[in-house]
């Protein structure tokens, strides 16, 4: 009994170091985007800030009602663009995953060397811009860019292919078409997999700077909230760089360390409030296709 | 009856369809789109409209309408790669403008820039020779420079106001300014200031950090009176001596100045005027903190503000409190005077903020005009397009009136921001770094550039710098392309060593370490390079 006690507090103070480890860079990320610039640039990272400033977050927060709209627009994005996408993904793998599909081995070949060899941002950007003529006024690259993923599909296919086919035989004995086999049977056996798939996308989603950046520079309404986070961080660096040139002003208290934290603080808010919700699905849906046989 | 329906709806769609391609024919504007990489404020279309409607009153640019697009690096390399539409775009400072030119990005101008055809550059080419010849390449020119109110780059050794007593400045300056390179004497100076502050307990850590800007020191003290080829601290670190009228290349790792500065280096890390983290953390540069900094500064002006006492030689960092009254921050000790500012290596890109052509543009002809009109003369019409482009709506401009907002009030030549102070960010309603669309001394200033600093750069780039001394290698250019990838190993090298030595962090063991460099530069055939710099040198110089 007593060696259970003893082995049950090593294995605590195991996870307890292992579970500070993983907040305290988490901590430090926070109290860094609260410090005062000049105390980080003399002393480094510390746990206890001697001061606090809040300037990095007075700097994002500075024209509050762009980047209102950009959260807004952020948030809608990311709460669409995953529910099409994985629409999109599941109802492409579900035939895929069925073997009385005939040309599921061409299909699957011709995703697979698409994978393999992709063609790349310079084409893609050609194809988008010059042949489809997206970009600029028109958001729908948002929703379009993201839309299908072969990785995803072949998750889903792996998950669907998972489910007792004697479910699926029994369903269409009872004179369910395909699509209520889909979406009566299968899809409410594939929870976890659509939760993962959709709450992985929204993070992406959220995180996405890259496609204001490339098609909708010009854009503020279609501005994603990383984005406008980014060309705040530039202009910072812009600023202070071009006034060192001068010579002009003094620049110590520009904010650039303290403002990359604030992003950081701001760019991961929407993860914790989401994380809880999805948890439950986390590990079943991160598991699929890892066990064989 | 189906029939019939068919036909008059099949007659209908054509006659529309033709009405359509008509009316697209009809419209024969010219777009050109113009990539600029601080373009994007929340008011920008505002005045980018209005910009184009006041262009399209202008004789030749009735038909043109300007599409301005946000630059960023990544932006240019698509446009590039995939040929997109672009027929002005910013360049300089974060771009490698040789690889540029050599991926034959941006359009040869010399055809374009002529007396009759672009007056007002073809005027400015020949007043600003220097600047215009850094946007040059191989004889072509390429770039168009927007001017600065920058007059000699000098380097300077920062000091917080409160401990100015503990430098000898006059000291400093005097042995700064009676030799291009950095004498003992020098180090020597720091080295008491840093021991008579420590001594007397004289650092507020509230205000000032303890810790020296080491590397800052290094890079702008160590390096003086070497120019380096290439510009910069990079690559093979190849320089010569200015003062040499042979221009004996040398890796700056084997001269007297870098065993000279380890020596003070090692010397500070033990007193413990350098941050234990300082490879961690990085010096503390760009920040009024630190108890010594080192940097450059475009300006030896010397009357920025003149009513705080400001003399030639020192200039001071302020900062205004909330009754806006001005305070002095720093010292600014400048490490060297106009006269110094010897006239070396054409360097490629050394004005640093151009405007170019790029191939992709489908205009080049009018592009280059529209640059022409905006370097207009003062109270032209050109010039007035200008001001509306970098500072958006004057508080009592018809445009203000018109869109119900405005950008910045004028008090004579001086155009004050309504939400900034030197330059605007993305966060502003609206407004372009004046750098960046032209010459600055075109446009109006901004409060942070006093009155008459215009003149006093423009006749220093004009004038003064002309008449200054030329080093043995003045506009000469260098091709390493033969030895990139002996270079890129003798980089990786100096990555690997330098920072622990200019750092000081081995102490007085830093000959070791030092010895240890040396021998691994020496065996990625450092020489050969040296060779082929050296034979290209001697040659420039013969010839």
């Amino acid at each position: 009994m007593k060696q259970n006690k003893a082995y049950m507090a090593v294995i605590h103070t195991i996870f307890i170091l292992l579970t500070l480890s993983f907040l305290l860079p988490f901590i430090i990320i926070v109290i860094v985007s609260i410090s005062p610039e000049s105390q980080i640039t003399t002393y480094g990272f510390q746990l206890i800030p001697q001061k606090i400033d809040f300037t990095a977050y007075g700097l994002v927060l500075k024209n509050a009602g762009v980047l209102f709209k950009s959260i807004i627009w952020t948030l809608f994005i990311s709460a669409t663009a995953p529910a099409l996408a994985v629409m999109v993904n599941a109802l492409m793998a579900y035939p895929l995953a069925r073997n009385d599909y005939s040309l599921r081995k061409p299909v699957n070949v011709l995703m697979i060397v698409s994978m393999m060899f992709s063609g790349g941002l310079i084409p893609t950007y050609i194809i988008y811009t010059q042949v489809y003529h997206l970009g600029g006024a028109n958001p729908m690259l948002y929703w379009l860019s993201s839309l299908f993923s072969v990785w995803n599909v072949i998750l889903f296919r792996t998950f669907f292919k998972g489910i007792p086919a004697e479910l699926i035989e029994s369903a269409t004995i009872d004179g369910a078409t395909q699509p209520q086999v889909l979406f009566h049977v299968v899809a409410p056996l594939s929870k976890s997999i659509v939760s993962i798939q959709y709450f992985t996308s929204v993070i992406a989603r959220w995180n996405d700077y890259q496609t204001s950046l490339i098609y909708y520079p010009n854009n503020q309404e279609y501005w994603t909230v990383q984005y406008y986070m980014q060309t705040i961080l530039q202009s910072v660096q812009q600023l202070k760089a071009s006034l060192e040139m001068q010579g002009l002003r003094d620049t110590s208290e520009a904010p650039v360390t303290t403002l990359k934290y604030a992003m950081c603080v701001i760019s991961i808010i929407p993860v914790f409030i989401m994380f809880p919700y999805v948890q439950k699905f986390f590990s079943k849906g991160i598991a699929v296709g890892s066990v064989k046989g | 009856m189906f029939k019939k329906i068919c036909s008059v709806c099949l007659a209908l769609f054509m006659i529309l369809g033709i009405a359509l391609c008509t009316a697209g024919c009809g419209d024969s504007k010219v777009k050109l789109i113009w990539a600029g990489s601080t373009l994007g404020n929340e008011e920008s279309e505002m005045v980018f409209e209005a910009f184009n409607k006041e262009l399209q009153s202008v004789k030749g640019f009735e038909n043109v309408e300007i599409d301005f697009q946000k630059q960023d690096t990544t932006n240019w390399q698509l446009w590039m790669a995939s040929n997109t539409q672009i027929d002005i775009a910013w360049t300089g400072y974060s771009y490698d403008i040789e690889t540029e030119i050599n991926n034959g990005s941006y359009t040869a101008l010399d055809e374009y820039i002529t007396e009759e055809n672009t007056p007002n550059i073809y005027a400015e080419k020949q007043e600003y020779s220097a600047d215009y010849a850094s946007g040059s390449y191989k004889g072509k020119q390429y770039l168009i420079p927007n001017q600065q109110p920058i007059a000699n780059l000098s380097n300077i050794l920062k000091i917080p106001v409160e401990l100015k007593d503990y430098m000898n400045i006059d000291g400093v300056l005097n042995e700064c300014h009676s030799n291009k390179k950095t004498t003992e004497k020098v180090y020597q100076y720091i080295d008491e200031y840093l021991a008579a502050v420590t001594k007397a307990h004289a650092i507020d850590t509230d205000t000032v950090a303890k810790y020296i800007d080491i590397q800052g020191i290094f890079k702008f003290v160590a390096t003086r009176g070497y120019e380096f080829i290439g510009g910069d601290l990079t690559g093979a670190w190849l320089c010569y001596d200015e003062e040499d009228p042979s221009a004996k290349i040398v890796n700056f790792m084997e001269t007297d100045a870098y065993r000279l500065f380890l020596k003070y280096a090692a010397k500070w890390y033990n007193d413990g005027y350098v941050s234990p983290n300082v490879l961690v953390n990085g010096s503390e540069s760009g920040s009024r903190s630190p108890v010594l900094n080192a940097h450059s500064t475009g300006m030896w002006y010397a009357t920025e503000n003149p009513e705080l006492g400001e003399e030639r030689g020192v200039t001071y960092a302020i900062e205004t409190d909330d009754a806006g009254n001005k305070f002095i921050t720093m010292y600014n000790l400048l490490l060297e005077t106009p006269e110094q500012d010897w006239q070396g290596v054409s360097t490629l890109g050394s004005e640093k903020t151009y405007l170019c052509i790029p191939y992709t543009s489908k205009n080049p002809e009018i592009a280059i005009k529209l640059l022409d009109l905006l370097r207009a003369p003062v109270g032209e019409k050109g010039n007035d397009l200008l001001n509306l482009l970098v500072y958006g709506f004057e508080e009592n401009s018809k445009y203000a009136e018109e869109y119900g907002t405005y950008h910045y009030t004028l008090e004579g030549d001086c155009a004050y921001g309504v939400d900034y102070y030197a330059q605007p960010d993305s966060s502003c309603k609206y407004g372009i770094a004046h750098w960046f669309v032209g010459n600055v001394f075109k446009t109006y200033r901004t409060p942070n550039i006093q009155a008459g600093q215009g003149d006093y750069v423009k006749k220093y780039e004009t004038v003064d710098r002309l008449t200054h001394k030329e080093t043995a290698l003045c506009g000469f250019r260098v091709d390493l392309s033969e030895y990139s990838n002996v270079i890129a190993n003798i980089q990786t090298i100096i990555n690997e060593y330098n920072d622990t030595l200019i750092c000081g962090i081995d102490g007085s063991n830093y000959n070791a370490t030092y010895d240890e460099m040396m021998s691994k530069i020496n065996g990625a055939d450092l020489a050969k390079v040296k060779e082929a710099v050296q034979s290209q040198a001697d040659k420039y110089i013969s010839e």
